[in-house]
């Protein structure tokens, strides 16, 4: 696979033959049979920087224990859909050093979360696969350990410029865009981005954005605004939809009282 | 003619035809209340707790025999108003014959009132831990995980301390862990945040806590608190004590177990030790 090519995409596969993913020793392998597809997932402990490699040969072995699943069907079909998602829950990601936003300011802060490996039937677009590249831990996010909902949790750089982003094939950005109308500092220790009601979309060289979220915190209280922007975020050059959310939610505002968001 | 006539006059003188119209009605009320119980929970049962389930269910069953059950008193020729006073002298004497049925009875109504728990909840009371699977107006049935059924009177959970584990979304695991004396407790404490960070199943939030027990006798005594999502407690705190054990193990820190030192006292004699083919085997002399 050429850097220029996605790792996601319509592939065709003949009978027997397998398709792998690999970055390092991380690997997903799925194979079609004439009557049921077999998935393998090799897990690894921690996060590497290597790149995304796609090859089709069937030489590469894989050991029996990464073994996750049969999936029968009466026949299988000829080609395979692949497609990046983003997690199954909000992320809740947390500069490694906590950020003020001055009074009257507005700030544009780039934060990256993982990304999901999902592999689908055509037609019928039937899940074969939906694993994450690397887990992120678990957490809780909420006032209190009664109340609150289970996130993931990630450190982040948050970084403020575009050209600062460390480009990774697993991961994907989301612009936040956060506006404090208030005259004292947001002090933004933790910030839950809600992942699962965001769309994927690819610039020209298949690097992953979400749509951009908007955040305002009004003049007068404490309740925080939240908007996700209905198109691909300015960032991404040529943008094209490549998943949409894994919940469709038609209210792309919603209000959060300020603890549900920042802490 | 005559004996049609003489057959309907000793019905009657025996009341046989009221008895069996009672009983006919009883049956039928049961029945209709079965069925109309049954077809209730198949109309609404969706959006409704299995608990919710239960009680709506049970209350139309009882509201519909009961109501069948005073048509049958009255074809019986009883006199409702006279029942209701001679029922008040009767509660009293049942009442002092049935004590604990009685209180289990209040004691369901207040559990399902105050609704501690509810079915399909794990609940702890005393030293049974189960799934409730049914709250009834004399007791609580529990599934405990190794496949038993308990029957717990109302009385009893009322009157105890009663542990729902399926309350809240996420719990915390203690880890009661030891470390030599010996030991480096700052990089003790390193080494288990670094290992609980590291496993998926570990939340960041709330943070893990360190807390240092005391000194204990052979050992510093250490509480590592760390917070799962419910369903996954068990296997976070399997792997955490594993993980701690691997870890310690590679790391040479010395989980110390008590030792004991064995003394014959001063009026005898050193225990003999005899070396047999070689070998040291320890013999107590006799």
């Amino acid at each position: 696979m050429s850097d220029k090519e996605p790792w996601w995409g319509d592939f065709p596969l003949a009978e027997q033959q397998s398709m792998h993913w690999s970055i390092g020793e991380r690997k997903l392998a799925i194979q079609r049979q004439a009557s049921e597809w077999n998935t393998w997932n090799v897990e690894t402990e921690t996060e590497n920087a290597d790149t995304l490699v796609r090859t089709d040969d069937a030489d590469q072995l894989i050991p029996d224990h990464a073994l996750l699943g049969r999936h029968l069907q009466a026949t299988t079909a000829a080609s395979l859909r692949v497609i990046p998602a983003l997690a199954d829950r909000s992320i809740v990601t947390r500069p490694k050093v906590p950020l003020r936003l001055l009074g009257g300011e507005h700030t544009r802060i780039y934060v990256s979360t993982p990304l999901w490996f999902k592999a689908l039937t055509l037609p019928g677009n039937l899940c074969l696969l939906d694993v994450p590249f690397w887990r992120p831990s678990d957490s809780w996010f909420g006032p209190s350990t009664r109340e609150g909902e289970m996130c993931y949790a990630k450190y982040t750089e948050a970084r403020l410029h575009k050209e600062l982003l460390v480009r990774r094939p697993h991961r994907a950005i989301t612009p936040i865009l956060v506006h404090n109308k208030q005259q004292d500092a947001l002090l933004i220790e933790r910030l839950n981005v809600p992942v699962p009601l965001l769309s994927l979309y690819q610039d020209t060289h298949h690097g992953l954005w979400t749509n951009a979220i908007k955040v305002t915190r009004e003049e007068d209280d404490d309740l925080t605004e939240l908007l996700l922007e209905k198109q691909a975020p300015a960032e991404a050059d040529g943008a094209t939809l490549v998943a949409g959310p894994r919940i469709i939610n038609d209210n792309h505002r919603l209000i959060r009282s300020l603890g549900s968001l920042f802490a | 003619m005559e004996q049609i006539k003489g057959i309907v006059e000793m019905l009657d003188a025996t009341h046989l035809l009221s008895i069996a119209q009672a009983i006919l009605l009883l049956a039928f009320g049961y029945i209709a209340g079965r069925i109309v119980s049954t077809t209730l929970i198949k109309l609404i049962h969706k959006g409704m707790t299995p608990h919710g389930n239960q009680v709506l269910k049970k209350s139309a069953f009882y509201a519909i025999f009961g109501l069948f059950a005073i048509s049958a008193l009255k074809q019986l020729g009883f006199d409702l108003g006279a029942l209701l006073g001679a029922a008040g002298i009767l509660t009293v004497a049942i009442g002092f014959a049935s004590q604990t049925s009685a209180s289990n009875l209040i004691s369901g109504l207040f559990l399902m009132i105050e609704r501690p728990f509810s079915i399909t909840d794990v609940i702890r009371v005393g030293g049974t831990t189960g799934e409730v699977i049914s709250i009834d107006l004399l007791s609580v049935k529990l599934r405990t995980v190794d496949n038993l059924f308990v029957r717990i009177p109302n009385e009893t959970m009322i009157k105890t301390e009663v542990t729902t584990l399926t309350k809240f979304s996420i719990r915390r695991a203690d880890l009661q862990i030891g470390i030599a004396y010996k030991e480096d407790i700052g990089r003790v404490k390193t080494l288990l945040t670094e290992m609980a960070q590291k496993n998926p199943l570990c939340l960041e939030e709330p943070a893990p806590l360190f807390v240092i027990t005391g000194f204990g006798n052979s050992s510093i005594d250490i509480q590592f608190s760390v917070w799962a999502q419910r369903e996954k407690f068990l296997e976070l705190k399997n792997s955490l004590y594993e993980e701690t054990k691997n870890t310690f193990d590679r790391e040479g820190i010395e989980i110390p177990f008590p030792h004991v030192s064995l003394y014959a006292g001063s009026a005898t004699q050193p225990i003999p030790i005899t070396l047999v083919d070689g070998n040291p085997i320890n013999r107590l002399s006799t």
